[in-house]
């Protein structure tokens, strides 16, 4: 087995996708039940370019989405779904975030957010209102990408991208 | 390190019958201390394995054992080693270690210990990776500390056959690992 981390975490994203999708339309449907086997799928051959620990999380994962296979979608049921979408995406947007850092890198990342008001910043800028920041922050985040400048703007990089995508439900 | 005379009082005053018992197996009885002693260094090292209820969609009970490891002359630890969702985390140069710094993976779940280290380092995993910082930054959001009826236990009862195989490799390495992290 080879680890491919890239392959990894798209696989996870489609796989999320898919799920995220198969609840709408079982809801503008409404059919009692999912279809869960394209985001299985997917789920299982993200396991084949997995490290041994990142498998693992996979499995857990899987293991929770398979207890709604065949099960009646009444509104606890798409609400438990959810949390659990929710809490999976945001582990792996986060992934996404700091896949290429280096050790250094990733140290410095955690100690970035440990600053109370990162996550306003980082929200703000998604929603394209700027709001004065502190001098330390705002290098923390130039030197670990998350932000850059273009055309004069500050706004979020890629990775930044998906850093407020794994903060917004915090 | 006098790493053969530490082997040797290790092996005369440390439990290794009760490793071999417990790795693996659903419960174990007693704490591990493995309290090596030479003429220059003295080192221990403790495993204590924490056990969480979890109220957040993963519902199950967890057990997550952590290396403790202390320096001559300490009482407090300085590093740890710690397995959880996110595999094998080491904490290098711990600034906290009694404040029960445990942090949430899912909202309101103290779940996998996150010690306030000057540096971590998840081994083998992207998504393990990205797992612990969303745990960190949960943390450091929703201001979370610990609940108080956490259970903490003695031993080493990993009900998963992986957490197994990579603390018994620990506990057959152990001075590896800790000159391992006293480099970093």
């Amino acid at each position: 087995m080879s680890y491919k981390k890239d392959e990894l975490l798209n696989r996870l994203t489609t796989a999320l996708e898919q799920i995220e999708s198969s609840l709408n339309r079982a809801y503008d449907l409404k059919t009692e039940t999912l279809d869960l086997s394209p985001a299985l799928a997917n789920t299982e051959k993200a396991k084949k370019v997995a490290s041994p620990r990142d498998k693992a999380l996979v499995e857990e994962f899987e293991r929770e989405i398979k207890k709604f296979i065949g099960v009646r979608m009444t509104p606890q049921n798409v609400a438990k779904l959810k949390e659990i979408l929710q809490h999976f995406g945001s582990e792996v947007s986060m992934a996404m975030a700091v896949q290429d850092y280096s050790d250094d890198d990733y140290n410095a990342f955690l100690k970035l957010l440990e600053k109370p008001e990162i996550k306003d910043h980082i929200i703000n800028l998604q929603e394209g209102r700027r709001k004065p920041i502190g001098r330390e922050e705002a290098e923390m985040m130039f030197n670990l990408k998350i932000i850059e400048e273009k055309n004069g703007k500050i706004q979020l990089t890629e990775r930044g991208k998906y850093l407020a995508k794994a903060l917004k439900p915090l | 390190m006098g790493v053969g005379k530490s082997r040797k009082r290790y092996i005369e005053n440390g439990r290794t019958r009760a490793i071999s018992k417990a790795v693996g197996v659903e419960k174990a009885e007693e704490e591990f201390r493995h309290i090596v002693t030479d003429d220059e260094n003295y080192v221990r090292v403790e495993v204590k394995t924490y056990k969480w209820s979890h109220d957040g969609p993963w519902d199950e009970v967890d057990y997550e054992p952590v290396f403790w490891f202390y320096e001559k002359g300490s009482n407090r630890p300085s590093h740890a080693i710690s397995f959880s969702h996110y595999g094998h985390v080491y904490h290098v140069n711990l600034q906290s270690w009694n404040r029960n710094d445990f942090s949430a993976r899912f909202p309101n779940e103290f779940h996998t210990p996150v010690l306030r280290a000057d540096r971590i380092e998840i081994v083998n995993g992207a998504l393990s990776r990205g797992a612990y910082a969303y745990a960190v930054a949960s943390l450091y959001a929703r201001q979370q500390r610990p609940v108080e009826t956490s259970q903490v236990q003695d031993g080493l009862p990993p009900n998963s056959v992986e957490i197994s195989k990579e603390v018994r490799k620990i506990l057959d390495n152990w001075e590896g690992y800790w000159n391992e992290l006293q480099e970093r």
